[in-house]
């Protein structure tokens, strides 16, 4: 059964840990529903937790992480093996935000989050439509 | 119509009111031991024929409204994806609806889980998951499998509306009677209930009342309406109380706590929307009329876990307060709850046993309540300290309503009823501050609410009435 020709593509996207910065996620959420997804909105100040059981129950597409706080480490630590467990490893996870503190090399930093399982990581200053991009390539959307 | 009769088919108790609707006022009120088992109509002759002794009033002919928790209550079999979210949402949709949830199972059911709810003997069971255009696997799954069981109960379809469709068909084609509705969960954040209320609602009109024989009760009842659940009919009275009528405003946000001997019932009519300000909202969304039943805390069956619950330390501070001086011990607390546990019609003997039994409703009270509120937390971020609220802050609410023989027939209801308020040592508390609190002193809220079906003006001035300020 081939999903993405029978229905609109679902995101999960909200702020993680216990970061309160709204912003960054609600203008991805507006980019998003602009480019035809579907976006399930968790807002800020969101459990790892609740990523995973509100994708399980939406069925979605991705998993969009907001971090803008600088303990993403912590926050998404065995992110993708959490989803794994629940069934959710075929699903697309991506990270953004101000993912640490210290002045660490981007290569390294995304080093660290790929192994916490995201299929992309983004440096700040990142333009919505980059990760809009590769989300519809990803899913195969184009 | 100038009279009106209300009647309860309870689990322990056939309870009657009569009203005069001219002067919205209760007239007579009796209540006698129900006899379910044996003959459902025997307690309600009984009944009958005390409001006859008492009013000179020919009974038979009152146009006459009822409702029943007797023969197990509505049992209600809840069924999900994920617990926290379209599971806890059955859940809720269920207790609003006035059930009893017998078994709640999230994910896909396996044999053994089947066979558990099989076991747990539902009316009806209520099938949910996924939202819509969300996953549509695992209640599919689900419905296969409840076409394979040896269920017979009427099966609600309330998940994702792309496949709402395909789990009815399933479960017909083998035999099962399967409604279809909305989705109880549509999206991650919007609970939709009412939907499944209207059709548990009609399931127990046309179907449940019959196989539990309360329906053999209407040839003695000139009834003007249909026979509902008894805990609709006092969400009913708690939301007429709190929203008024088009005539009388109401009192605004309105907790109803409802002590029985094996539950307490906690209804409350509040958005539950934060009260101070900065306040990050997190779990599912609310609904504004919530019900919640805490099946371990209960004045008879259930006094011994209020003591494991509340602690005998805390229970001793109760019993003090309630007003008994001579010092108890720990022993005298254990002994009562064991005793009162056996029988269930038993009543305080004695001014030490009457102050150990306003103890266990004052711990009643206020774990139900706390339970039933929500959860204000600090959370220490970068930017500063963010408060994170869970489930309704009910720090606003404006009356709290006492139903039970604990405060019907105690001799301290204020300090029972008290339990339900912030007790001003919690910074973040979210139990109402400053309420009214109110008495249901002759137990006729049921009433209200059934009464509020045909003359929401007539029930609320009653309900102004018969509720005694404390």
């Amino acid at each position: 059964m081939d999903r993405s020709s029978r229905r609109q593509p679902v995101v999960v996207l909200g702020t993680i840990g216990h970061d309160a910065h709204i912003v960054g996620s609600s203008v991805l959420r507006i980019a998003l529903e602009e480019a035809g997804f579907k976006v399930v909105f968790l807002g800020a100040v969101v459990p790892a937790e609740e990523f995973i059981d509100a994708a399980r129950e939406s069925a979605a597409d991705a998993i969009l992480v907001s971090s803008l706080y600088g303990m993403a480490r912590i926050d998404c630590s065995d992110f993708g093996a959490k989803c794994e467990e629940a069934g959710l490893g075929h699903v697309k996870k991506y990270l953004g935000g101000i993912l640490v503190t210290d002045p660490e090399a981007w290569d390294q930093t995304e080093q660290i989050f790929r192994a916490q399982g995201f299929d992309r990581v983004y440096p700040p200053q990142t333009k919505t439509d980059v990760a809009i991009a590769d989300l519809k390539r990803d899913l195969g959307l184009d | 119509m100038n009279q009106l009769l209300a009647i309860d088919f309870g689990s322990t108790y056939t309870k009657g009111v009569l009203f005069d609707c001219e002067s919205a006022s209760v007239v007579g009120v009796a209540y006698t031991p129900s006899t379910v088992s044996s003959d459902i109509t025997l307690g309600l002759r009984r009944v009958l024929s005390a409001l006859r002794a008492q009013t000179g009033v020919e009974i038979g002919k009152v146009p006459a409204v009822a409702c029943s928790s007797a023969a197990g209550g509505l049992r209600v079999a809840v069924i999900g994806l994920v617990p926290v979210l379209s599971l806890e949402a059955a859940q809720r949709a269920a207790l609003g609806a006035g059930a009893r949830v017998v078994g709640a199972y999230g994910y896909k059911l396996t044999e053994r889980k089947l066979a558990e709810l099989e076991n747990s003997a539902p009316d009806i069971v209520l099938l949910a998951g996924g939202t819509d255009g969300g996953d549509e696997q695992n209640i599919l799954h689900n419905a296969r499998v409840l076409a394979g069981s040896r269920l017979t109960a009427p099966i609600i379809v309330a998940g994702n509306q792309c496949v709402v469709d395909d789990c009815a068909r399933s479960l017909r084609e083998s035999g099962k009677a399967a409604v279809t509705t909305k989705n109880l969960l549509p999206e991650i954040d919007r609970i939709e209930a009412e939907p499944v209320h209207d059709i548990v609602r009609d399931l127990f009109i046309n179907r449940i009342t019959h196989a539990k024989g309360i329906d053999r009760a209407c040839e003695y009842l000139n009834l003007l309406s249909d026979i509902i659940p008894t805990p609709s009919a006092v969400l009913q009275a708690a939301r007429l109380i709190a929203e008024g009528t088009d005539m009388s405003p109401g009192l605004g946000d309105t907790i109803v706590v409802d002590v029985g001997g094996a539950t307490t019932d906690v209804y409350s009519i509040a958005s539950g929307a934060p009260t101070r300000p900065g306040v990050v909202l997190r779990g599912l969304p609310e609904l504004a009329l919530k019900r919640t039943v805490e099946g371990d805390l209960g004045m008879r069956i259930n006094a011994p876990s209020i003591i494991e619950r509340c602690g005998c330390a805390e229970l001793l501070d109760f019993v003090a307060r309630a007003g008994h001086s001579p010092a108890l011990a720990a022993e005298d607390v254990v002994a009562y709850a064991a005793r009162v546990a056996e029988r269930t019609d038993a009543t305080p003997a004695d001014a030490q046993e009457e102050a150990i039994d306003q103890a266990f409703g004052r711990a009643a009270v206020q774990i139900a309540v706390k339970r039933h509120a929500g959860t204000l937390r600090e959370v220490y971020t970068p930017a500063g300290v963010v408060l994170v609220q869970e489930g309704k802050d009910l720090a606003n609410v404006n009356a709290v309503v006492g139903i039970g023989g604990v405060l019907a027939h105690g001799s301290n209801p204020r300090f029972v009823l008290e339990g339900a308020l912030d007790q001003g040592c919690d910074p973040y508390g979210v139990l109402p501050r400053r309420p009214t609190l109110l008495l249901d002193e002759q137990y006729v809220l049921y009433g209200v609410g059934l009464l509020s079906a045909i003359s929401p003006e007539v029930a609320f001035r009653v309900a102004r009435e018969a509720l005694t300020p404390l």
